[in-house]
């Protein structure tokens, strides 16, 4: 009986500590929400509230309308996000289509076939995931500059692939590890073309994984700052990261704008993690074999 | 349709593992061929090669004459029967049975008819529709083979088809295996390493050690003339007693000394084996099938030759009943010497229980643990071996050799 009871205990314990931890990763997107319903002069003070003191939509005026209302006066370049939530949407998805393009056939090569050098490849990926971004934006200006790629959207969208990519290809190709050779043998036997079997059998099997790493990569896309900020030098253009950045000046900074714009980010790149969610961590391999 | 050949097959792995040396094999058109052998013999590797899943390290495989060794798996024209299925999870049962036809660009339409009538002969007709995942074990097994029924391969792969089943099903699928073969009517090579399914499937038998091919013959002829100690320890369940023995004695008054226990062999044991006069004196081993022996009663009739033995354990099995018994003859077993053999195969019941020989007696046959009994030894269908090599000593004429075509046996009566 006892023991039982110290197993109840210990579930509600654990299901508490779960809580609390989720509670800590979001509160920093409750802030945000919340300071952005506070008019500017509310956010200077040094009470926080957990609800809007004032409540006010003039934030949400300044980022969706790019009217300059509000307590104190604008300093931004930046009115109207929305262009801005728009071009992040092209670089987002431009990023994900490429890092699939690019991800799915290493992924697979390298999971499937014997190379010499697949050690080496794998090793050099995992180095591309440990250099900072920060470290790698000068030497990747340097090239897109060489390139004529600088303030273009496939420059920043490049640039943004060189984390992607190495992290797709890495998630992919442990998850092709687990798709039983048999089953593409099984193919080749039935006289399918290598492409056949790439195209019928390891892409839809690898359904749940490919749209993970879609997932992820469209997210990099959409949050990357840095490459943007290096890439893009007066573009005509700029991600939503970009607009964030410009309420803030040197010395002012309209914060409850950057707050507003901040949760107009979110809600996109919230609404794709919801839908895709079902996908992300499923397997499909489940029957192949006798397991 | 076509034949298929093995001539002088070697492989080697890049980790330097020899798992096939010198493999001669030819299976003629509708021919059923059985490899057999212990893990690790290199039965699968053999079946990968013609597959195109494995390249050879030397030799030639031939299919329908043509040699293929140089040939993708895709072009070779081979149905596969995988372990483990190996079917597509993703894609519905007529899918699957139909992928081959798909890649090779036939219509989505006459596809699927194909496919259908495939599953209809498989019993598949109600589950088409659903996916692998959704199957049980025995379906997922006639899905698999449904992908070869739909193609009319050249020839007909499957490797251990049936392991994954469970002992009802595994014998029901035996026969539904080769009802698909025989309707193919292709050249099958088949692997396991449960000899019963090999014996009770194969037109002929090849039995496999550490890559090396020990004999290829029909199951009776393998099961009657062993031609080494491996195969007849390998082949047989229970498997025949081995004991070390000693001939003596004139040609035609042979006698065989079993320890202490004498065995007169008739004038004609001598006469059909010539080379076990001339082994007069030397160390052999002497292979006793346990249906050679017989539980005398009394001991009052005239049962010819006989073993003094004690009975250890009984087995009924309803129709027969399995005598373990000890002697005073040493028991040749499989552990690391000229022949080793896999400890495994025939472990069960020497390693198990102690005993030193098995009789399959009638079940009527009284006998209880503890009686001293005669058993009556058929000295006509004894096995001979030389203790040193192995080999079974001047044995009936040689098997067929491999590269020959088979005589016509079980091939011809599939008409269609």
């Amino acid at each position: 009986m006892s023991r039982r009871r110290k197993k109840i205990a210990l579930r509600w314990l654990s299901t508490l500590v779960a809580f609390v931890a989720v509670g800590i990763m979001l509160f920093p997107i409750y802030a945000i929400i919340v300071a952005s319903f506070e008019s500017t002069v509310t956010l200077f003070s040094t009470q926080f509230h957990f609800f809007p003191y004032h409540p006010t939509l003039a934030n949400y005026q300044t980022v969706l309308l790019g009217s300059q209302s509000g307590t104190v006066t604008s300093v931004t370049i930046s009115g109207n996000q929305l262009a801005h939530v728009l071009t992040s949407f092209e670089i987002a998805l431009a990023t994900a289509v490429l890092t699939l393009v690019i991800s799915v056939p290493a992924a697979y090569a390298l999971a499937k076939y014997r190379m010499r050098f697949t050690v080496f490849f794998v090793g050099a990926l995992l180095l591309a995931q440990i250099v900072p971004s920060i470290v790698l934006a000068t030497s990747l200006f340097a090239i897109l500059l060489k390139a004529g790629l600088v303030n273009t959207l496939p420059g920043v969208v490049l640039a943004d692939c060189t984390y992607a990519v190495p992290f797709g290809i890495l998630v992919l190709r442990a998850f092709l590890f687990s798709l039983p050779n048999e089953v593409m043998h099984s193919a080749r036997v039935d006289g399918a073309s290598e492409w056949q079997t790439f195209r019928l059998i390891v892409i839809p099997l690898a359904r749940s994984a490919i749209i993970t790493v879609a997932v992820f990569a469209f997210l990099a896309g959409w949050g990357d700052f840095i490459f943007a900020l290096t890439t893009l030098n007066g573009a005509s253009f700029e991600p939503i990261t970009l607009g964030i950045y410009g309420f803030l000046g040197n010395y002012l900074a309209n914060w409850g704008a950057v707050m507003a714009a901040g949760v107009v980010a979110l809600v996109p790149a919230g609404v794709l993690l919801v839908i895709a969610q079902r996908y992300i961590a499923t397997g499909l391999t489940a029957g192949a074999v006798k397991g | 349709m076509a034949t298929l050949a093995f001539e002088k097959v070697t492989k080697v792995f890049p980790n330097g593992v020899e798992a096939v040396r010198e493999f001669d094999l030819f299976v003629d058109d509708g021919e059923f061929v059985v490899l057999v052998g212990p893990s690790g013999c290199g039965k699968t590797t053999a079946l990968r090669m013609v597959a195109g899943l494995e390249e050879l390290t030397s030799g030639t495989i031939k299919l329908g004459g043509q040699v293929v060794n140089d040939i993708s798996a895709r072009d070779r024209d081979v149905a596969m029967v995988f372990q483990n299925y190996a079917l597509y999870p993703h894609l519905t049962v007529l899918d699957n049975i139909a992928f081959s036809l798909r890649v090779r660009g036939i219509p989505k339409q006459e596809r699927h008819l194909k496919a259908r009538e495939a599953a209809e002969v498989l019993g598949l007709g109600e589950v088409v529709l659903r996916k692998p995942p959704q199957l049980s074990g025995g379906q997922r097994q006639r899905v698999a083979m449904g992908r070869a029924l739909v193609r009319e391969p050249a020839v007909f792969l499957m490797d251990e088809p049936l392991s994954n089943l469970d002992a009802n099903l595994r014998v029901q699928m035996r026969s539904e295996v080769l009802r698909v073969q025989r309707r193919l009517g292709v050249a099958a090579l088949y692997v396991t390493h449960d000899q019963t399914e090999a014996m009770t499937m194969g037109d002929r038998v090849a039995v496999l050690r550490d890559g090396t091919l020990q004999q290829l013959a029909t199951p009776q002829e393998l099961y009657e003339s062993p031609t080494n100690l491996f195969v007849a320890s390998f082949i047989g369940s229970p498997p025949m007693n081995l004991y070390e023995a000693e001939i003596s004695g004139p040609a035609n008054e042979l006698v065989l000394s079993l320890g202490p226990q004498r065995l007169a062999l008739s004038a004609d044991v001598g006469q059909r084996r010539p080379g076990l006069v001339a082994s007069t004196a030397r160390e052999i081993v002497v292979g006793i099938r346990p249906e050679l022996l017989t539980v005398t009663v009394g001991g009052s009739a005239d049962h010819g030759p006989t073993l003094e033995a004690q009975v250890e354990l009984v087995e009924l099995l309803g129709n027969e009943s399995l005598v373990h018994f000890s002697t005073d003859a040493r028991m040749v077993r499989n552990r690391a010497g000229v022949w080793t053999a896999d400890a495994t195969t025939h472990g069960e019941i020497a390693g198990a229980v102690a005993t030193e020989g098995v009789a399959r007696v009638d079940p009527r046959v009284p006998v209880a643990v503890g009686d001293r009994v005669s058993l009556a030894v058929d000295v006509s269908r004894l096995s001979f071996f030389d203790a040193e090599t192995g080999d079974a000593i001047a044995g009936p004429s040689a098997a067929t050799p491999a590269t020959q075509p088979p005589p016509r046996g079980r091939a011809e009566e599939q008409g269609s």
